[in-house]
């Protein structure tokens, strides 16, 4: 056995009793673990925790960020901390960490890459980052990372939580907790992995044109203000919109987007409105694209986390599944609701139910967007489950 | 833009009416009304979904505290059945020891009630005997407490002092000493009620008590005290028969003696003619034994006098000085005959005293008599007569030298018909009355009578009358 890997999950409320709880259990099979996750809900005292951890853990390397709900093979969890412990012969793990975000996005992204491969002996083939999106917008991190690492390299993560208040993130960096940053971990070595990534929205209504748009924030659609989309299909005042962050409402009814090389619209998150009706999404739409607004259905949802599941193991080409990791969006389990475990219990049903599973639930995920292993050329999006199975 | 109906999915696919589809236009509007109601529906259910997994989630939570709460309710229900149950023991032992020791105590007072009811009869047994023994009791009993209340008085006193025991008892000496019937009682104990013995008084006519007052002590603290009235009338009354015989006696016999010394001393005068000396010696004897005979019913009429309580007839002021010379003198013819000498010391001035001079001669007289008497022949007779200014009262005392008085027989000196041994054994002849009759007469006259003596080396007696100034009222004697 090449690849050894072990997960351990708390609800202790004492922040630091949970981060030593969860460590313990995930290193019981693993020996000398190389890389430690951990997701932890915004819930828990931050230090607390992850001192908890790191009392087990020592001086493994360790990175991770805080959530809007922790993934274990057990399922969704609220409150609670997810730890995975990775050792293996064949991939050799470089933790990482990018610049402040609020000092320049794209540059913090490429910081990354740099601090990464500056310490890795052999070549990155696949990296996992772990960002802020209340910060910095997740594309663009995303093409900072490319601009060092190139477009052909597979670029997997998620965007840190807060448990749905979208006021503070954290991400961890050993025994570093920060916010407005990006951490990751590269992976070099001979070894298997797959990617899935599927949504499972669908588009309703008619198609409408993103008449002004400038970045991330949608001015107009059909030559009206863009929340006059919501007011239309909700039959809500753009008052009533502007109340609350626009996520909060409209987060299982995103917009849109149709994207050459795939099957599936590429979704965007609204967030919130301003005062001119413009809509802050997520991420960026381009003037001129076409815009719908989409629904979702727990099954279309189940099906989606499915074909993902089965499109990542497809990839291993016959490889064991040895640790599989999910960036699923927020969006998902407001989805869901209570039944969000099903997601998780199709995916692993695909997967196997003896492989070791972490994930949480994100503000935005980061995969490749063709789906295909000999160009992977990752994105940034939202609402959308992304599944990743490590072999060997 | 063009390639979004490829990209996606529709899922709307709704009948339309006959005109419409040949609108395309028309369709759109069509697809979009339905799509925004359907959107509207989904999120009215998406925001009854939410509500609906918030309340979930809180009965969840419920459901967890609830069976958290039952855990704790059981393993407390537990620990209090346990304690419960403990306690039930407890209580049982408890009242199991509460019987048994209420048994016991019902036993012990069962016993100590029939002890009571035994000591009880006891007492009331004792008490009946006691009561029985006041009330048969043949003298008159009133029992005082503490508090000088009378609580018991027998019937015998009821009938002495003719009181109703209802009416008198309960209470106190000082509201009884002014009842009518107790008047004269408590004339003589007083209304504190001292302490005295056998005293004297007359309820009545011709009733006589003596009457005791005694306290009485329990635990050296006085308890109470009791008065016993003794009947002693009849003792008086016979005592004042014998008198009243012996008197009279006395008189019939005075008065053939008298007229026998008459013709027994005419007849050794000479008077009837010449004796022959034979005759005269038996005359003689006969006349000494007439004399003593006379004497000794003199003796007897004193006494008999003395018992009648008749006996000091009348005062006046008195020399003793002159009456004991007086005596002195007519004792010489004695002295003489046996050869005795007499010495007279007197002080100067001695004052009169207040006296039945003849009673009182009656005392020098026998005294320096006595003292010739008993004198051994050829001794002497000391007499001496003095004031002590201090005491105010005059002593007379007479010393002889003859038999003294035996220890063991003093106390009885002064009693009726007493005689010493060695007096009865010696020549002198005596009634036994004469000292008996002195102290009478001294006592009579607020005086004392005393003696000091050593046998065989002789007797000296004294008696000190009393001096009142000339004028003090003569009815205090």
């Amino acid at each position: 056995m090449e690849t050894v890997v072990g997960v351990g999950a708390s609800s202790d409320s004492n922040s630091k009793e949970a981060g030593m709880e969860a460590c313990r259990q995930a290193f019981e099979k693993v020996s000398s673990p190389e890389l430690v996750i951990v997701f932890a809900s915004s819930k828990l005292d931050q230090k607390e925790m992850l001192s908890g951890v790191r009392e087990i853990s020592k001086g493994v390397p360790l990175i991770g960020c805080s959530t809007a709900g922790e993934i274990t093979s057990a399922g969704a969890a609220e409150g609670s901390v997810a730890v995975m412990a990775i050792s293996s012969d064949v991939i050799d793990f470089t933790i990482g960490k990018g610049g402040d975000l609020k000092s320049g996005v794209r540059e913090a992204g490429a910081q990354l890459v740099k601090n990464i491969t500056g310490s890795a002996k052999d070549k990155t083939n696949c990296l996992l980052m772990l960002t802020d999106v209340l910060n910095g917008n997740g594309a663009e991190v995303v093409r900072g990372i490319q601009d060092v690492l190139g477009s052909d390299t597979l670029i997997i993560g998620g965007a840190a939580g807060d448990d749905f208040l979208f006021k503070q993130t954290f991400n961890y960096y050993n025994g570093d907790i920060s916010s407005s940053s990006v951490v990751g971990v590269g992976l070099s070595g001979d070894y298997g992995i797959g990617v899935g990534v599927r949504h499972g929205w669908v588009s309703i209504g008619a198609p409408m044109k993103a008449t002004k748009s400038k970045d991330a924030v949608l001015k107009e659609l059909d030559g009206k203000p863009a929340v006059s989309i919501y007011e239309d299909y909700f039959g809500k005042k753009a008052e009533e919109l502007r109340e609350e962050p626009l996520a909060k409402l409209a987060i299982t009814y995103p917009l849109g987007m149709s994207v050459e090389g795939s099957d599936e619209l590429l979704i965007r998150d609204p967030i919130t409105v301003d005062a001119e009706g413009a809509i802050t999404c997520a991420a960026e739409i381009p003037e001129g694209a076409e815009v719908r607004l989409m629904i979702g259905s727990k099954e279309e949802a189940i099906a989606a986390a499915k074909d993902a599941a089965q499109k990542a193991l497809a990839q291993l080409a016959g490889k064991t599944p040895r640790a599989v990791i999910v960036f699923n969006c927020i969006a998902r389990r407001k989805l869901f609701g209570r039944d969000a475990g099903d997601e998780i219990a199709a995916i692993r049903e695909v997967l196997g139910k003896d492989v070791p599973l972490i994930g949480f639930y994100t503000y935005g995920e980061i995969a490749p967007f063709n789906e295909s292993a000999d160009k992977p050329f990752s994105r940034f999006h939202n609402e959308t489950a992304v599944v990743a199975v490590i072999g060997d | 833009m063009g390639n979004a109906e490829a990209g996606s999915k529709s899922v709307i696919y709704l009948p339309m009416s006959e005109e419409k589809k040949n609108s395309d236009a028309g369709l759109l509007k069509e697809m979009d009304r339905t799509a925004k109601l359907l959107v509207r529906r989904d999120l009215e259910l998406r925001r009854v979904n939410e509500e609906l997994d918030e309340k979930i989630k809180i009965l969840e939570a419920d459901e967890i505290r609830l069976h958290e709460m039952n855990e704790i309710l059981e393993i407390r229900l537990r620990a209090r059945t346990r304690q419960l149950t403990e306690n039930i023991n407890d209580l049982d032992r408890q009242v199991k020891e509460r019987t048994q020791n209420i048994e016991d105590s019902k036993k012990a007072l069962s016993d100590a009630l029939k002890n009571v009811s035994k000591e009880k009869n006891l007492a009331e047994e004792e008490k009946e005997k006691t009561l029985s023994i006041i009330r048969n009791f043949s003298d008159g009993l009133l029992i005082f407490d503490v508090n000088d209340v009378l609580i018991g008085i027998n019937p015998k006193a009821e009938e002495y002092l003719n009181v109703k025991a209802v009416d008198v008892e309960g209470i106190d000496a000082a509201q009884l000493s002014s009842v009518a019937e107790l008047v004269s009682l408590f004339a003589i104990i007083g209304a504190d009620m001292r302490d005295m013995s056998r005293k004297e008084f007359e309820i009545g006519k011709n009733f006589i008590m003596e009457v005791s007052v005694i306290s009485t002590n329990y635990k050296q603290e006085q308890s109470g005290k009791f008065i016993i009235l003794h009947d002693v009338t009849r003792e008086k009354t016979v005592e004042k028969s014998k008198s009243e015989f012996v008197s009279i006696a006395a008189h019939q016999l005075r008065t053939p003696l008298t007229s026998i010394k008459w013709i027994l001393t005419s007849l050794l005068d000479g008077d009837f003619g010449e004796m022959s000396a034979e005759q005269r010696e038996y005359l003689q004897k006969t006349n000494s034994s007439n004399e003593r005979m006379i004497n000794l019913v003199d003796d007897l009429l004193n006494l008999s006098r003395i018992e009648e309580g008749r006996y000091i007839q009348f005062k006046d002021y008195v020399s003793l000085e002159e009456l004991v010379e007086k005596n002195i003198e007519n004792l010489q013819i004695k002295l003489n005959k046996k050869k005795l000498g007499l010495s007279f010391e007197k002080t100067e001035n001695i004052p009169q005293v207040l006296a039945d001079k003849e009673k009182i001669n009656l005392v020098v007289q026998n005294l320096l008599e006595n003292a010739a008497n008993y004198s051994l022949g050829g001794g002497k007779v000391v007499v001496a007569l003095k004031e002590d200014k201090e005491k105010n009262e005059v002593i007379f005392q007479v010393r002889d030298s003859g038999i003294g008085i035996a220890d063991d027989q003093k106390a009885r000196i002064f009693t009726k018909f007493f005689r010493a041994k060695n007096a009865v054994q010696s020549e002198t002849a005596g009634s036994g009355l004469g000292l008996f009759i002195n102290k009478n007469i001294v006592e009579a006259h607020g005086g004392r009578i005393w003696f000091e003596s050593e046998k065989d080396k002789g007797t000296t007696f004294f008696f000190a009358l009393p001096l009142k100034k000339k004028g003090e009222s003569e009815s205090e004697l």
